[in-house]
């Protein structure tokens, strides 16, 4: 009974304790509640890598027990496109840079080349393909990540529909560049 | 029960040696446990009269605390998200117009774009699956290098060659 009143006549100190748990606003309350180590949201993650790699931890299963979806495997098709896109402009460029000095060669001279190989027409119209279909896919996921910044797409029937449309659509895309094109 | 308290927060005050104190302590703290099974309300004010909310360095806090990135860090990271989400947007419009207009303005454009487009998304990977002290270090160090060589070879590509718009015309139409 009278632990009650004291509740009720302390209320206000009570609840001022239960803001302790916010991010703390003074220096002198940091020091009289003698905190632990603040950190920031890198420092945890460097922490959690650090101390599991000092213990020598084993790694949870994950590629091999999680079951593919298409929400994963449309996402690490998105970073293979965009990583092998840009891999091949970085190679071209550096490469340019090295032989035209070095070999004398410029974009005609290797296009001749290319030409004096006499690969068949449909070898030639396969290898377009698979320069086209990893832009028309990247680009098409792009859009769909970049309706996913707006806030839209997000419900799960919405995400497996926009989903499929990106991937089936990617192939009519790369067709229709190489037709049109 | 007010009487229990009173007692043991004496005993806790006044205590002079370590171990008194810390008999005293788990007196309050038998009692606390009691009162949680009666209900939440009638733990605080115990915890608060005990005197143990100002605890020495040595007690761990009830709840973890932490701080947030300074604000032109956090500003940063920020303006870059948007940085990237404006050049996919600028490069959505300029790669149909590439095909479309052949000129040296273009060229350097895409040049441009392609490589900060390219970067940017090696460096999230490079994030992602690097860790550890020293070899994410490295390695943004050799993504920079690669980078800058790349976004040269372009330039030079543009200048002393057909150019890229050129280029991606010669082999789409002349193979």
């Amino acid at each position: 009974m009278a632990l009650s009143m004291l509740l009720v006549r302390n209320s206000a100190a009570i609840s001022r304790l239960g803001m302790l748990s916010a991010p703390l606003r003074s220096a002198a309350l940091s020091s009289r509640l003698a905190a632990p180590m603040t950190t920031t949201a890198q420092e945890e993650m460097a922490k959690f890598w650090d101390k599991n790699a000092q213990r020598k931890r084993p790694m949870s299963p994950h590629l091999t027990i999680y079951k593919p979806q298409l929400t994963a495997m449309l996402s690490i098709t998105h970073r293979g496109t965009g990583a092998a896109m840009a891999g091949f402009v970085y190679a071209f460029s550096m490469g340019m840079l090295v032989v035209n000095p070095l070999l004398d060669w410029d974009f005609p001279t290797i296009i001749s080349f290319i030409k004096s190989l006499e690969i068949h027409p449909w070898l030639l119209l396969g290898g377009k393909w698979f320069m086209a279909w990893p832009i028309a896919y990247h680009a098409m996921n792009g859009v769909r990540h970049l309706s996913w910044d707006a806030g839209y797409g997000f419900n799960m029937k919405v995400l497996y529909r926009s989903g499929w449309f990106v991937f089936l659509s990617s192939f009519l895309l790369a067709d229709l560049m190489l037709y049109f094109l | 029960m007010d009487n229990a308290i009173s007692y043991f927060l004496a005993r806790v005050e006044n205590s002079k040696d370590k171990n008194t104190k810390m008999a005293a302590t788990a007196g309050i703290l038998r009692l606390a446990n009691r009162n949680l099974l009666l209900g939440p309300q009638l733990m605080t004010r115990p915890f608060v009269a005990s005197g143990l909310a100002h605890r020495n360095r040595l007690q761990a806090a009830p709840t973890t605390q932490f701080h947030t990135s300074p604000r032109s860090l956090a500003a940063l990271a920020s303006s870059h998200w948007n940085a990237e989400r404006v050049l996919v947007l600028g490069m959505l419009g300029i790669f149909p117009l590439a095909y479309f207009v052949h000129n040296p303005a273009i060229d350097y454009g895409v040049a441009a774009a392609v490589v900060l487009h390219g970067h940017w998304g090696f460096e999230q990977i490079l994030t992602d699956y690097i860790h550890g002290p020293l070899l994410p270090r490295l390695s943004k160090l050799g993504l920079y290098t690669a980078s800058v060589l790349a976004f040269a070879g372009l330039c030079f590509f543009n200048y002393n060659d057909v150019g890229i718009t050129k280029a991606i015309s010669m082999i789409w139409h002349d193979l």
